[in-house]
């Protein structure tokens, strides 16, 4: 291949070179306005997936607190209900009774009898009724 | 002279005045009125035997049926444990029904037969009243559920 280049004669080699290289030169500020576009679509793109994942972050803990929302008003829920069994009574009072008597400070007596009293109380549609 | 008419006419009245008089004296000495009835105060004693298990919390309904019974007022018990005046809804008082429970965790605790609360009550007429009782929950010093039997007098 070098063998046959030089077997060329020197204006077909002068022509050659001169059109391998450019004509014109990209002028500078052309070149920063590419960069700059470049840069600026990549910021878009960034800010984009970043604004996607908070969407999505945000929904998942909307969603988290409408299900625990509608869980702490759902008809049955009820929160004297301290030992699970579907009923207020004094079992359940007595429960938070012999926890805080075993050194649990996080129950107060206010709390105690607040349960005490949904257990009696007549119209709450779970006490007894004749 | 004095017209016939008017002499007439105002001597109706008067008639009619002395008659509605003599009626309002006669209805007011007439005999008791029939819907003035008889009130009297009883207390129902409520007890609950836990044969040889230690009672720690109980919960009950009375009800009372026949008669006009009116709850006015509920105390605790007889054994120290149980002493205090139950819990209950304030709404039951000038009704015939109430929701009455307590609990202790005192170390002493009341076996057998033991009064828990008394409960006292405002009868209205002649008919005497029955109490029934319905245990909702009595529970052991581990928060275990015993078996109770209830008797009110």
């Amino acid at each position: 291949m070098a063998k046959e280049r030089d077997n060329l004669p020197d204006p077909l080699l002068a022509r050659l070179r001169q059109a391998g290289t450019p004509q014109r030169s990209i002028p500078a500020e052309i070149d920063s306005a590419i960069l700059q576009d470049a840069h600026a679509a990549i910021a878009r793109r960034r800010r984009m997936r970043l604004f996607l994942r908070s969407s999505v972050g945000l929904a998942a803990a909307a969603c988290v607190l409408l299900v625990v929302g509608l869980w702490s008003f759902m008809p049955g829920r009820n929160s004297n209900d301290i030992n699970h069994d579907g009923r207020t009574t004094i079992a359940d009072a007595f429960t938070l009774a012999r926890k805080r008597a075993a050194g649990d400070n996080t129950i107060t007596q206010e709390r105690i009898d607040q349960v005490a009293y949904a257990a009696v109380h007549l119209d709450d549609g779970r006490g007894a009724t004749r | 002279m004095k017209r016939p008419v008017a002499r007439t006419l105002s001597l109706s009245c008067f008639i009619m005045v002395l008659a509605f008089a003599a009626a309002v004296v006669a209805h007011g000495q007439s005999a008791p009125r029939s819907d003035v009835q008889a009130v009297r105060f009883e207390s129902v004693d409520v007890f609950l035997d836990s044969s040889t298990h230690k009672l720690a919390a109980y919960q009950f309904e009375l009800f009372a049926t026949g008669g006009h019974a009116e709850i006015v007022g509920l105390e605790g018990g007889e054994h120290k444990a149980f002493a205090h005046a139950p819990y209950y809804d304030p709404a039951a008082l000038q009704g015939d029904r109430v929701i009455v429970a307590a609990y202790s965790i005192d170390a002493e605790l009341p076996t057998g037969k033991t009064r828990v609360a008394r409960i006292h009550m405002q009868i209205t007429g002649a008919e005497v009243p029955e109490y029934q009782i319905k245990i909702m929950e009595t529970l052991g010093p581990g928060g275990e559920k015993i078996a109770v039997t209830a008797e009110s007098r």
